[in-house]
């Protein structure tokens, strides 16, 4: 992309551009534009992190690191894929550098709560309260909530990653293999690993439910 | 279509062809029938997760950081290009600070005022790495006569002048 190819125009008109049209007026010079990107962006590409680094302090900066290299590199992006997949492949390899040196440092605790390593296969299951300490109640929509996101953060690393990116980012097969630069077959089988996983993780989860229907709350019902 | 394949499909996207084959099977199969009734709700749960925010004050440190960026790396240059020069300059300087003392203790050595005393001869240097490329503010020269091998003896101290900022490095007596 050329720094001559856009012409400025009003942060109005801007924020109608889809985002690989931003990314233009970006490499033009125009701020503003990125600001649009960053604020359209910043809570998906955060929840992602937050249940890859399960860390709170470490997903936000990771997701500012990827957002600035976007932005210093932003004449190295080609129209060819989407921006978001982009973004995401920059967060992805930042995420992998990251979890690589907090291994290899000398003080490295698991991060799978203590339990085995992040790539470890071992099957966990969620841990519901007692049935006594929640006699006759349901659970609560942001309960299950809170059980669904543990639930992820148990997919074992190396499926949970493309895991999220199809099951909550929604990303085809096609742009997850780009985002982690895997082949598409191993794509699809770390997908389906990753979906047996949660499955069984959630089992006590979808047992209780089925115990009690009304649980899932408004809407939630499939 | 068994059990096996149905429940490998149970996630996936199916055209209609595939849905329809399902839908017979699990119209026949209630153990089937209740596993994509929990692939389906597991996936209503996951499409209802929240889009969790970064905290307030996320906006401003990301500004802050661009601004940082984009003085020390401009979008045009990658980030080891423009750390080169950096580096460089650093190198030219601690090499400056060395040959100005080597300059200053050959100079006052050879001058009317150069005594031959006894004790250790020693240099202060004010270098650091990022020193920009100017004369030493002090250079402190005590001793003996004779051109004094400075390189070996910050070398036999295992220290250098690029490391230490106002160290006084001293340098034994021949």
């Amino acid at each position: 992309m050329s720094r001559t190819q856009v012409g400025r125009v009003a942060v109005g008109e801007l924020q109608s551009l889809a985002d690989e049209q931003l990314m233009e007026h970006v490499v033009g010079g125009e701020r503003a534009a990125f600001d649009i990107l960053v604020q359209r962006h910043k809570a998906r590409l955060y929840s992602y992190l937050m249940r890859l680094l399960r860390n709170p302090h470490d997903a936000e900066d990771v997701t500012q690191e990827a957002f600035v290299r976007a932005y210093v590199h932003a004449e190295k992006y080609r129209n060819i894929a989407k921006f978001s997949t982009w973004l995401y492949t920059i967060a992805t390899n930042l995420v992998r550098n990251r979890i690589r040196k907090q291994k290899s440092s000398p003080g490295f605790l698991s991060l799978a709560f203590g339990r085995g390593t992040p790539d470890s296969d071992e099957r966990e299951t969620i841990d519901l309260p007692d049935r006594a300490d929640l006699p006759d109640r349901v659970l609560e929509k942001s309960e299950l909530q809170v059980l669904v996101g543990r639930g992820i953060e148990r997919i074992p690393a190396r499926y949970r990653e493309a895991f999220v990116l199809r099951e909550v980012n929604h990303f085809t097969y096609e742009e997850i293999a780009a985002i982690t630069g895997l082949k598409l077959g191993t794509v699809r089988s770390r997908i389906n690993r990753g979906r047996n996983h949660f499955r069984e993780i959630m089992h006590p989860v979808l047992r209780r439910v089925g115990e009690i229907p009304a649980t899932t709350g408004e809407g939630s019902e499939a | 279509m068994n059990c096996r394949s149905v429940r490998e499909q149970l996630w996936a996207d199916r055209g209609e062809a595939a849905q329809d084959l399902l839908a017979a099977h699990l119209g026949a199969c209630s153990s089937c029938t209740e596993a994509a009734a929990e692939v389906k709700r597991l996936r209503s749960w996951l499409h209802e997760l929240p889009v969790e925010e970064p905290s307030a004050q996320f906006d401003w440190r990301l500004r802050l950081r661009l601004a940082r960026a984009s003085k020390s790396e401009p979008a045009t240059r990658s980030r080891w290009a423009s750390r080169a020069p950096m580096q460089f300059a650093a190198s030219m300087a601690a090499a400056a600070v060395v040959v100005l003392a080597v300059g200053l203790i050959w100079t006052r050595d050879r001058g009317p005022e150069s005594a031959g005393g006894s004790g250790p001869l020693s240099v202060t240097t004010p270098g650091t790495l990022h020193a920009p490329v100017t004369a030493p503010s002090v250079v402190q020269v005590r001793g003996r006569s004779g051109l004094p091998d400075i390189d070996e003896a910050l070398r036999s101290e295992g220290r250098t002048a690029r490391n230490d900022s106002d160290s006084t490095i001293v340098v034994p007596r021949r």
